[in-house]
């Protein structure tokens, strides 16, 4: 190789005497290049090709430990098989002839029409008794897909849709505490309660949308606030519960979607925040002083319902949290006397926030109270029968013979 | 016991679709790993990767069950996701942004300055902040490319593009991904 290159100068130089200088300059310009060439031969972490790895490899060490767990995986599986199941069900429900069309069209006033005879027939005792059904209940399903909806049929409005959907994963929640507390969550149970929570959360969201669109923002927010606040409520009570060592494993599952959950709301209302904030036409001092007030009310509210406890112990969180609205509400006088309406709103929906999530603890703090109660009166139940029976098969020993004992 | 046990989830099927089981979890077998990895590359959120997973998977059922038959298995998945995943996009309209507290939940570190970084080092979050400097559909093809191995041919199908138009848009992503490497 060399000697070729050597033969094409001296060639070159044979031809064109003349050019012999501009000649130099070429051999000196390739002489630097095959010099650099050693060079970076030699030191080999200097060349850019060694440095520089090909993108696949960024890409492979980047994705290198994503992977679902088999069983991540297998119940992936099972949830859209549950799912096929689901969907194929409500397909074949769907209109399939001009009949079907019409019945469809008639379909609410078909359950309109079933609620009036149910009463006819004395069906609302059957309503009244569902209510208080759990998960795996005979009544169950008549409570969740009968009378739950016939009650959300009044909603008319997206706001008060938005609020039904809210209490319906309130009461979903309920039904886990109530399952946890008697011991007899099952896994089927909290898949079954996980889907209607994350329907009742989706249609929530849905209806939230639609304020945005219809009423503005302001109230769109409201909405998310509450939804955001009911999830949060929850998980922590959830966290509770499986400090106590309920049902611990189940409960994860729950907690860890639920937690989910939340973030998903969070998200979607710091975004409506940021939305709100850039929205020069909104009145931001009117909107943050208006709930200033508001959360004022709910506080004072929070506080006779605390004095009512009287002195019962209250939850480590639920303290942690009345200690952070008071901080809340004085952050709220402050930015407000400031003239800082957009730390102000965000301190005083942070502060309602936690408010929520106080009735929520306390409500489970109630419902844990109950509970126990009545395992203390079954339990002394039983003592006093077991007293009774004792007394019954003691033997009776005759007046007359008793002289004869020592 | 096998991860996706057949009989024990034959019974969540209906008798019409039984059939349809074996395949079906063979498929699911076969591309849930790289669909879920795909889906978290393109959304960074473990959790909605593993919806987005969920929902390809149950629109193909529904292909299935209706009696279609599918001849690119690969491609019809990651097209499939990828429609799921636009779908998500616009329900959500908002892109939220991740935060600190979240990323550390996830167990990762927060994202550090790329350049600050040694030459030939670079991590998740490295990375995926230089993919966010480039705009689709460069990011898509240069996930289906490194990610997913995908030739450009494949990716072509999956896109809905020609392989020509494919081939130059993916030398421009790898050529636009390369100026922004430290050093690059």
């Amino acid at each position: 190789m060399d000697e070729d290159i050597r033969s094409f100068f001296a060639r070159m130089t044979e031809v064109s005497p003349s050019g012999r200088h501009r000649i130099e300059g070429v051999r000196r310009a390739f002489a630097d290049e095959r010099m650099r060439e050693a060079l970076l031969r030699k030191h080999p972490v200097g060349r850019l090709k060694d440095v520089q790895k090909p993108l696949r490899h960024y890409f492979d060490a980047a994705g290198a430990d994503i992977h679902l767990s088999p069983q991540r995986k297998a119940g992936i599986f099972q949830r859209i098989l549950r799912e096929n199941e689901r969907r194929t069900a409500s397909n074949a429900s769907e209109v399939h002839s001009l009949f079907l069309a019409f019945w469809n069209v008639l379909r609410p006033l078909r359950l309109l029409a079933g609620v009036v005879l149910a009463v006819l027939v004395g069906g609302t005792t059957l309503a009244f008794a569902s209510e208080s059904s759990l998960p795996g209940d005979f009544l169950y399903p008549v409570k969740v897909e009968v009378v739950e909806p016939l009650m959300g049929m009044v909603s008319l409005t997206q706001e008060s849709k938005s609020m039904w959907e809210i209490e319906l994963t309130h009461r979903r929640y309920l039904e886990a505490w109530a399952l946890v507390t008697e011991g007899e969550l099952k896994n089927s149970q909290v898949d079954s309660l996980l889907s209607h929570i994350e329907e009742h959360v989706e249609h929530a969201f849905r209806a939230i949308e639609k304020i945005e669109e219809g009423d503005g923002i302001e109230e769109a927010l409201k909405m998310q606030s509450d939804l955001e606040a009911t999830l949060q409520g929850h998980a922590q009570a959830l966290d509770v519960l499986g400090q106590q060592g309920k049902q611990s494993t189940r409960l994860t599952k729950l907690s860890v979607r639920t937690r989910y959950l939340e973030r998903r709301s969070e998200r979607i209302r710091e975004s409506m925040e940021e939305d709100l904030f850039q929205d020069t036409t909104v009145q931001l001092q009117e909107i943050a002083e208006g709930e200033g007030s508001i959360l004022d009310a709910r506080v004072q509210a929070l506080h006779e319902e605390l004095e009512n406890l009287d002195g019962q112990e209250l939850l480590p969180e639920t303290e942690e949290c009345i200690v952070e609205i008071q901080e809340a509400l004085d952050d709220v006088q402050d930015a407000l006397e400031n003239g800082d309406y957009q730390e102000a709103y965000v301190r005083n929906q942070e502060g309602e926030r936690m408010v929520t999530e106080v009735e929520v603890l306390l409500d489970l703090q109630d419902a844990m109270a109950s509970h126990e109660a009545a395992d203390e009166a079954i339990t002394t139940e039983d003592g006093e029968q077991e007293d009774e029976n004792r007394r019954e098969e003691e033997p009776v020993i005759p007046l007359e013979s008793q002289s004869d004992l020592p | 016991m096998p991860v996706l046990d057949l009989p024990f989830y034959s019974s969540t099927v209906s008798e019409e679709h039984a059939s349809l089981l074996p395949a079906f979890t063979e498929l699911f077998d076969r591309y849930a790993q790289p669909i879920f990895r795909h889906c978290f590359f393109r959304v960074r959120d473990e959790q909605l990767a593993e919806d987005i997973l969920q929902e390809t998977f149950v629109r193909t059922w529904e292909y299935l069950a209706s009696g279609r038959k599918i001849l690119h298995e690969r491609a019809f998945l990651y097209r499939t996701a990828t429609n799921v995943i636009i779908d998500e996009m616009r329900k959500q309209k908002r892109r939220p942004t991740v935060s600190l507290d979240e990323m550390m939940e996830a167990g990762q570190e927060p994202r550090q300055d790329v350049d600050a970084q040694p030459l030939g080092e670079l991590d998740r979050d490295q990375l995926f902040a230089l993919l966010d400097r480039l705009e689709e559909p460069y990011r898509e093809l240069l996930i289906l490319r490194y990610v997913d191995n995908c030739p450009p041919r494949e990716i072509a199908t999956i896109v809905g593009r020609s392989a020509a138009v494919v081939s130059v848009q993916l030398n421009r992503a790898v050529r636009k991904l390369r100026s922004l490497l430290p050093h690059g």
